[in-house]
């Protein structure tokens, strides 16, 4: 084990060394590897998670694993602690700089073009986003709730593996293609096990294990959650697809 | 691993996140989190439900619950209290043996024999010993060992050290008395013993019970031909019998006696009747102990002499029964067999008896004379009523 870690320290300080001497392409090759860690880093300074890749603190931390990168010293300990010390600054110094300049300015305070300028930006934009998000998962919860299915049986139930649940959302959009099963469905609040059986012919046990997570995915795809859609859209490989 | 995901509900230690591959996963609550929140986390992030599972605490539960109990049981069977220090060896034909604690519960039961071991059914361990040696004997009662007349029951005890030596007076007393409270063994002859420490050692070599060893010895130092091979041979009575034989024509007391046997052992005739039970000669002619049972099938014949009417002794011994038969079979009954009610005449086949009648008018007389006061005692006794009147 010591022996594996002292290795890889080795190599660490070895591909550190051909950085240093101006190989770009191990140095990104090294920043994607060391992503886990850096984003790691930032939400343990922060506390909080990191929201996009391109949000402030992600950046900055990634700029401060690079930094680390040219300024390590092998003399004066391990790469790792070094990095995390370096990203755990330059974010303090963040905030620092963001709390001198954070001003509280009323919008009554603003002029029209600083207004309709203000509305453009990103920040608002997203935050009015996130608020209709907020809005349409709730009513996904409700959708649920209609079938007496709750987002922690959810996490229970849901299938482990990527095979069954890409499965499962195969037959979710059968339903949903189908309107006389969605009728059905939404009717009964039972999946149409018999049906869905004889024409898709599938097993009852992959209906009956997977039941809670076709109905959540077809409760998602007959609302208006577009980013939750798009995440059924690229899992199954960019559209629906057909059985 | 890296996940992407929105966070679709938030809970009060964790947030719910609908992840990129469609997973739905619980993720550990930090701050500023709000729904619709897309979030990186990775896999440390994900919240472990640290919830009791109850069916895994009864389970631990339960077996915390067999350890303490296996560990008490284990420390109370290697308690220093419950070691054996004395045996005790019960022979009748059956012989067990059992070992005894200081405080005088039973830690040890095997059987010596065949026999033994169907005596030794559903005994349980650690009763007091009297209550184990009821037991006992009434499994014998019921396997029919002890339902004869002369049955026989030697107990004998052992001290594995001194201090035990005088509890074990005690738990002879002990075991005494609550044989005689049981009815069913008023007729058996129960001989109590006690041996050396040195004798349970060569009893185990000779593969005999420590009660027959003790005999062994006792009659060993008068008779130097008797062989521990004979003795297992022997019944109890029989070796009671020789060994009280033995005493009778080489100890002229009971005192005498008594000095010849180990310290324990004399210390064991504490009671009067005991010492008369077990030590005193008694049968001039056969050199039998002074048995219960045979005391009573002696009343018997009296009885019967008494009742006998016609003829001389040889006579009636031909002519009826043998009275002894009749009393052991009929104890306590013999005036009604040998009384029949229809006649209230004795049947006699043999012509001598039924010329003794007829030959000898005043016996005749007598005999009817006594026939009708049997006849009248047998009303009596039918009608207690009536006897209070005559009197």
């Amino acid at each position: 084990m010591s022996l594996t870690l002292l290795t890889g320290a080795n190599r660490l300080a070895e591909r550190l060394d051909c950085i240093k001497a101006g190989d770009k392409r191990e140095r990104e090759t090294l920043i994607e590897e060391y992503m886990p860690f850096i984003i790691k880093a930032v939400s343990s300074r922060t506390n909080r998670y990191i929201e996009k890749e391109n949000s402030e603190e992600f950046i900055i931390g990634l700029e401060a694993f690079d930094e680390a990168i040219d300024k390590y010293n092998p003399n004066k300990g391990g790469f790792l602690n070094f990095a995390t010390m370096v990203i755990n600054s330059r974010i303090t110094d963040y905030y620092r700089k963001n709390r001198m300049q954070s001003n509280v300015t009323l919008m009554s305070q603003l002029s029209d073009v600083e207004c309709g300028s203000l509305m453009e930006d990103s920040s608002v934009n997203d935050c009015l986003e996130t608020m209709e998000l907020q809005i349409e998962l709730k009513e996904f919860k409700k959708g649920l709730e209609n079938f007496g299915i709750t987002f922690d049986e959810l996490v229970e139930e849901s299938p482990k593996h990527c095979d069954t649940r890409l499965r499962a959302l195969q037959i979710a959009h059968y339903i949903c293609r189908n309107e006389q099963l969605k009728e059905q469905l939404m009717h009964s609040k039972r999946l149409p096990n018999s049906d869905l059986i004889r024409e898709l012919n599938i097993s009852r046990k992959l209906l009956n294990r997977s039941r809670k997570f076709i109905i959540a995915a077809v409760v998602i795809l007959n609302s208006q959650l577009e980013v939750i859609k798009n995440y059924i859209y690229g899992m199954e490989g960019g559209g629906p697809y057909d059985l | 691993m890296i996940y992407k995901g929105q966070v679709i509900d938030i809970n009060k230690n964790y947030a719910i996140v609908l992840t990129e591959d469609m997973e739905y996963k619980r993720v550990v609550k930090k701050q500023k989190m709000c729904i619709g929140m897309p979030i990186l986390f990775l896999k440390e992030d994900i919240y472990v439900n640290h919830k009791v599972n109850l069916k895994a605490l009864y389970g631990i539960a339960a077996v915390f619950i067999f350890i303490f109990f296996s560990v008490g049981m284990f420390g109370r069977l290697n308690d220093v209290e419950n070691i054996t220090a004395s045996i005790v060896s019960i022979d009748i034909n059956p012989s067990v043996e059992l070992g005894v604690s200081p405080k005088g519960l039973v830690t040890e039961i095997k059987s010596l024999n065949e026999e033994g071991s169907s005596i030794l059914k559903d005994i349980p361990m650690g009763l007091e010993l009297s209550d184990t040696v009821i037991c006992i004997l009434n499994n014998a009662y019921t396997a029919h060992y002890l339902d004869q007349e002369d049955s026989t029951i030697l107990i004998a005890f052992a001290a594995l050290n001194q201090n035990s030596s005088t509890t074990l007076m005690h738990q002879q007393e002990k075991v005494k008395n609550s044989i005689n409270k049981h009815a069913q063994y008023k007729n058996t002859t129960i001989e109590y013993i006690f041996t050396e420490k040195n004798s349970i050692e060569s009893a185990r070599e000779n593969d005999i019970s420590i009660g027959r060893y003790g005999l062994y010895e006792n009659l060993r130092a008068e008779n130097q031909s008797i062989t521990v091979t004979g003795i297992k041979k022997m019944n109890i009575s029989e070796l009671l019998r020789q060994r009280n034989g033995r005493n009778h024509e080489t100890v002229g007391n009971e005192n005498e006696m008594e000095e010849d046997w180990p310290m324990q052992y004399r210390h064991g005739f504490e009671d009067e009747d005991d010492a008369e039970e077990i030590l005193a000669p008694h049968d001039n002619e056969t050199g039998d102990t002074n048995n219960r049972s045979k005391q009573r099938v002696r009343k018997g014949s009296e009885n019967q002499s008494i009742q006998t009417p016609i003829g001389s002794e040889e006579q009636t011994s031909q002519e009826f029964v043998q009275p002894e038969e009749i009393v052991e079979e009929y104890e306590g009954q013999s005036e009604e067999v040998l009384v029949p009610e229809d006649n209230g005449q004795i049947p006699i086949e043999d012509g001598a008896g039924h010329e003794g009648v007829n030959s000898n008018g005043e016996q005749d007389q007598n005999r009817e004379s006594d026939m009708s006061e049997d006849k009248d005692n047998k009303g009596d006794c039918k009608n207690p009523d009536k006897n209070m009147n005559k009197k």
